[in-house]
């Protein structure tokens, strides 16, 4: 910590610290909860709470119980089953659909622009349980209700708008000569989508993209509606072991999918750091 | 093969807005032309729909007597530099010199020697393998040409390519410019703001404002001879001196001209054209600025204000009376709507 400069008055010197404790709060209050489960899901006993063996750090105390149990029992394995394929489709298609609608939404001459991104960024403002009550009726009536297809949907309708926000941003930085300067060297817009302007937004793109596929990973409420049992997810089944058995499990289940965030995190991290490196093109 | 002609082109948005009117020229095969006026003038607009990026609303544009109207811009066999050189930041030197290449779908042997040749000709040998990010800004100028070179275009489109160098480095890349269109003898059309790199490049210019082709002609046509005070004000620094007719100053000029036409609206006069005499128009200096071959004497006539150009040496400040000789036949005589008449 650097020493405070000598002209301090003692009014800026306690304001100094009490800015600090205040933000050390603020961090503490942000990661407490995530970081106290993480040493309760080794618990050896089925408990929710620590164990005076933990405290006294007795390597007696901790196990992979809950571990072993997540990868043995079957609901689990056929909840994290089906959340690896619900996941990645739903990302896929949110991905898909959303990079497109960015970059329609970018070219100048498309009417009603903001209408239409209003629309398509609303499942994010909506409170999630009316749009699963849409979702619900209206996949019903379509006889989507309770299949793979309808879940995947439901997911993809909530992260185009991750997607679309991602990429719009990526793309206000993006140079239009790129691409008049690829139909002067004769490529078709296709082309020029593919090999020009792709690699440019990738970043952007695979940033919504772990959005969207978290979100669909993380999601309980459409999924409880739209879907049936046969289309539980993790956490759905989270959501069941936390109300009718309050088993541990969800502590190991829950500090996998905390390491998975982080990993996923770091990687939007170093995409970004990638794309400042290649935006540093600007002449002169 | 590669003479072009513009006949009466028009670009009109769909919001109305007109940003180029009624514009007609013919391009001679391996001339270099400017397009020069004050930004928003419709040069690049001009620049863009002869590349084909921009739709032609009115007339016709055709290149080696072909129209090409509804032709792609990959076909038409032209080549552009853009401003900002809009190099591809995830390919190397190389890789965005291949990139037209590869796309006509040319053999893999056949775009490397013709990457290497265009390479040796541009000095950019040493840094075919890297990024753009990794280069000067003269460099990736020099890129951004080879990447127009490699694929032997008939028509070579410039947009303000040099405004963002600094200023040693746009005189230096000028004159390669100028060597580069000798050396190639192909069709330039070259856009930009600077009346200097106008006069200094060009074989023709074309000068416009607000949508129009004010003028065509050679460098020195256009300096000897602008067709509109638009023209003679643009051209030349310090530009010609236009002075009302109304005023002090130009009727003491009209006083000393034997023939005048009727009419007037503007009398102008060239900086160079002046100079300190015995006798001549009462003048005060009001400011002296020194530019080493030459100095600048900025002058009052009564009401009008008006510039100089004297050699070095000048042994007068600020505040000093002087008068001032004309060269014959140094007026220029404008009608009230800035056209030139002549006498």
């Amino acid at each position: 910590m650097a020493a405070l400069p000598p002209y301090t008055t003692l009014g800026q010197r306690i304001w100094h610290y009490t800015f600090r404790t205040i933000v050390g709060l603020v961090l503490f209050f942000l990661i407490a909860p995530i970081l106290v489960i993480i040493p309760l899901s080794f618990n050896a006993e089925n408990f929710f709470t620590y164990t005076p063996g933990m405290l006294a750090l007795d390597s007696e105390a901790y196990s992979l119980k809950h571990y072993r149990d997540f990868f043995n029992n079957s609901d689990w394995q056929q909840a994290m089953r089906n959340s690896l394929m619900i996941a990645p489709a739903a990302t896929l298609i949110s991905v898909g659909l959303g990079t497109l609608a960015a970059i329609g939404l970018s070219q100048s001459h498309v009417p009603f622009r903001r209408a239409i991104m209003a629309i398509l960024i609303s499942p994010m403002i909506v409170p999630l349980i009316i749009s699963a009550a849409g979702m619900y009726f209206f996949y019903s009536r379509v006889g989507l209700q309770g299949t793979y297809l309808g879940v995947v949907l439901g997911h993809a309708a909530l992260g185009i708008p991750f997607v679309i926000i991602t990429v719009t941003a990526t793309l206000v930085g993006f140079d239009r000569s790129l691409t008049r300067a690829a139909a002067n060297m004769g490529a078709n817009p296709v082309t020029t989508f593919f090999r020009v302007q792709m690699p440019l937004i990738l970043p952007g793109v695979i940033s919504g993209g772990l959005f969207a596929f978290i979100t669909s990973f993380d999601e309980v409420v459409v999924v409880l509606f739209v879907g049936s049992a046969g289309q539980k997810t993790l956490p759905w089944q989270m959501f069941i072991g936390l109300r009718e058995q309050i088993s541990p499990t969800i502590l190991a289940v829950a500090t996998i999918l905390v390491a998975l965030s982080i990993m996923l995190l770091t990687t939007v991290e170093l995409l970004r750091r990638r794309s400042e490196r290649l935006r540093g093109i600007s002449p002169g | 093969m590669a003479n072009l002609k513009l006949d009466r082109v028009g670009k009109t948005y769909a919001g109305g807005v007109s940003a180029v009117e009624n514009a007609s020229f013919e391009i001679a095969d391996g001339e270099f032309i400017v397009l020069v006026g004050p930004s928003g003038c419709g040069k690049s607009t001009m620049l863009r729909m002869i590349a084909g990026l921009e739709e032609i609303t009115d007339g016709d544009v055709q290149i080696g007597d072909r129209s090409v109207n509804g032709v792609e811009p990959g076909d038409r066999n032209i080549a552009m530099v853009f401003q900002n050189y809009a190099l591809y930041p995830h390919m190397t030197v190389r890789g965005n010199m291949a990139y037209g290449l590869r796309n006509q779908g040319m053999p893999k042997p056949e775009v490397e020697a013709r990457i290497a040749e265009a390479a040796r000709f541009l000095q950019l040998e040493p840094y075919l393998d890297r990024k753009p990010s990794a280069l000067s800004g003269g460099q990736r100028q020099r890129v951004a040409m080879g990447r127009a070179i490699v694929r032997e275009p008939s028509v070579f489109l410039f947009d303000e390519p040099l405004s963002n160098l600094d200023a040693k480095l746009r005189t230096q890349l000028r004159a390669e410019l100028k060597d580069l269109h000798k050396r190639l003898g192909a069709t330039f059309i070259y856009v930009t703001h600077d009346q200097i790199e106008a006069m200094s490049l060009a074989d023709r210019i074309v000068i416009m404002s607000a949508g129009r082709i004010e003028q065509i002609g050679t460098p020195m046509e256009l300096y000897a001879n602008p067709a509109s005070t638009f023209v003679a004000e643009f051209i030349g620094a310090p530009p010609m001196n236009v002075l009302p007719v109304t005023g002090e100053a130009a009727r003491a000029f009209l006083a000393q001209e034997a023939r005048v036409p009727d009419d007037l609206g503007h009398v102008g006069i060239r900086p160079e054209l002046m100079s300190i005499g015995d006798n001549g128009i009462p003048a005060t200096i009001t400011l002296v600025e020194p530019l080493g071959a030459e100095t600048l004497v900025h002058l009052k006539m009564g009401a009008d204000k008006l510039i100089m150009r004297s050699g070095h040496g000048l042994a007068l400040d600020a505040g000093a009376e002087i008068k001032v000789a004309v060269e014959a036949g140094a007026l220029r005589f404008f009608d009230r709507d800035g056209r030139t008449r002549s006498a």
